[in-house]
């Protein structure tokens, strides 16, 4: 196995390890926001690291692009997604968690 | 015949910025969305077969674009693109590991808040950017726009989230070649 697909491999990896993570938080976090959050952050630098690795290996220059307009409308996509999603917390009144130590700032 | 009667129907009225456009602008916006468009059908089809079909779709998507989006004063300049990609790619690297480590951590570090924050840059596809990284910056979440006004939500608010607003206002300023608004001199 060559450098390069060892660098492949680490990269697609760690991609996969952070959607793992990003799944995590959609469990372990309290509220809508902060799972948004945990989504759209994880899965956006996930996705990125997929496609670096997978770049090298892409059959033609054409395939490569595409592989890089995935990622780009991925992320527009995550972007839009979580917005929409806060927004309609925040319309439907969905008080965001806070610690019991910090409730009265946010009230 | 039908279809084109009922496609005249649904024409929405003119835009009246869209009248006082300069034709060079137009025309230069006409030319930049359509080599985009063709940029992009290639990468799809990944070679020369589709180009019939190929141009009539990156043609029509073309006006449908400058009619739905009418040309704006501030469009991206293209020697910033780079630097704005890295910043934002560093950000996002920053993100993920951020929110990475507040998953794991048993403790489970959150403080979340809301916060308001003014902005000086201006409406549209400036604010629309700003809001879209602003989300997969570390930590912040964009929830709504009210005015010049964007409310985000953050996880932790001992993090800079103002300073790290400002510092992506700043670079979407240059990016988009904008006139600072009134009152802000960085």
């Amino acid at each position: 196995m060559g450098m390069l697909e060892i660098l492949q491999l680490t990269l697609i990896t760690a991609g996969a390890c952070f959607f793992v993570v990003g799944s995590i938080g959609l469990l372990r976090f309290p509220d809508v926001y902060t799972r948004v959050h945990a989504l759209t952050k994880a899965d956006n630098l996930g996705l990125g690291l997929i496609v670096l690795g997978l770049l090298p290996g892409a059959e033609s220059l054409a395939a490569a692009c595409k592989l890089l307009l995935i990622w780009m409308l991925a992320l527009a996509a995550n972007g839009c997604s979580g917005y929409l999603i806060a927004r309609a917390a925040r319309k439907l009144g969905v008080v965001p968690w806070s610690r019991p130590e910090d409730e009265e700032e946010n009230r | 015949m039908t279809t084109r009667s009922e496609m005249a129907s649904l024409d929405p009225p003119p835009v009246p910025s869209f009248d006082r456009q300069a034709p060079s602008r137009l025309i230069e916006a006409l030319l930049v969305r359509v080599s985009l468009l063709a940029l992009t059908w290639w990468v799809l089809v990944g070679g020369t077969d589709g180009w019939g079909f190929g141009c009539v779709a990156v043609v029509a998507i073309a006006a449908l674009s400058l009619r739905l989006t009418p040309p704006a004063r501030c469009r991206p300049r293209l020697r910033h693109v780079p630097g704005f990609l890295l910043f934002f790619l560093f950000q996002s690297l920053l993100a993920g590991g951020d929110v990475g480590r507040r998953t794991i951590s048993p403790r489970l570090p959150l403080r979340p808040a809301i916060l308001h924050l003014p902005l000086t840059l201006p409406p549209g596809p400036p604010t629309w950017l700003l809001m879209l990284v602003v989300s997969l910056l570390p930590g912040t979440l964009s929830t709504s726009l009210g005015g010049r006004t964007l409310e985000l939500h953050c996880l932790d608010h001992g993090l800079q989230v103002k300073d790290a607003v400002v510092e992506v206002e700043r670079r979407i300023a240059r990016l988009f070649g904008c006139p600072p608004a009134p009152g802000d001199d960085g």
